[in-house]
């Protein structure tokens, strides 16, 4: 799972029948664990009701169809909880291996 | 799941069986860093939003070059979108009317709740 922001949507007509009537979420991964494709966004389908502007957290891979109770969707992401707050010790947050992408942190951060 | 703009289609004269009579899609994904709030991206336009490179995915759905596309990756994913036969791990699983960005991605303020 990551942390993202929801930054938009997306509106598809023609679509695969698996997909019909699913919320597709433009989102923005706020830090990644080396994936194999590293993209700078993710389309998720959002099972939640999660708004633009917050944060979320989203499911990659096979969780990603459980988190949609269903795992014949032919999709790889999806959004399994919105965000309230993130807590991490001031230490952590200052090591170079707890690394947030450049200007993307997440908007409830709490540092203990 | 990435959203890309088909640039252009790829034709093999001899290809895998898995691929034969499949489509194959020359696409270029969503840069999502440099839009700004309010950004709209639609069939043929946004071309400055996108990312440099190209990757290569099965279109099961017919897009046309210029319009954008859903991409899925990964093998359970092309067994469930196109078949487990087919040799690639890129699938279409949308064409996309239109991608709205209404948020800014980043620049929040570190801060407690």
């Amino acid at each position: 799972m990551i942390l993202g922001r929801v930054i938009g949507q997306v509106w598809a007509t023609k679509r695969n029948p698996r997909l019909s009537g699913q919320k597709l979420l433009l989102v923005r991964p706020l830090a990644w664990h080396r994936p194999d494709h590293e993209t700078d966004h993710l389309v998720a389908v959002d099972p939640v009701g999660a708004e633009v502007g917050q944060d979320v957290v989203v499911c990659l891979g096979l969780p990603a169809r459980w988190a949609l109770g269903d795992t014949r969707h032919p999709v790889e992401a999806s959004i399994a909880a919105i965000v309230d707050a993130v807590e991490v010790s001031a230490d952590a947050a200052r090591s170079p291996r707890f690394a947030f992408r450049e200007g993307l942190v997440p908007s409830r951060l709490r540092e203990t | 799941m990435t959203l890309a703009r088909v640039v252009g289609t790829v034709w093999g004269a001899r290809q895998s069986a898995g691929l034969a009579g499949r489509r194959v899609v020359e696409v270029r994904p969503l840069a999502a860093g440099r839009a700004a709030p309010g950004s709209r991206i639609r069939q043929d336009e946004g071309d400055d939003l996108l990312a440099d490179g190209t990757m290569l995915a099965v279109d099961p759905l017919g897009a046309d070059a210029g319009q954008l596309v859903l991409v899925a990756i990964g093998s359970r994913v092309r067994d469930l979108g196109l078949g487990a036969d087919v040799p690639t791990k890129h699938c279409v699983i949308a064409i996309v009317d239109e991608a709205r960005i209404e948020a800014a991605a980043g620049r929040a303020e570190r801060g407690t709740p």
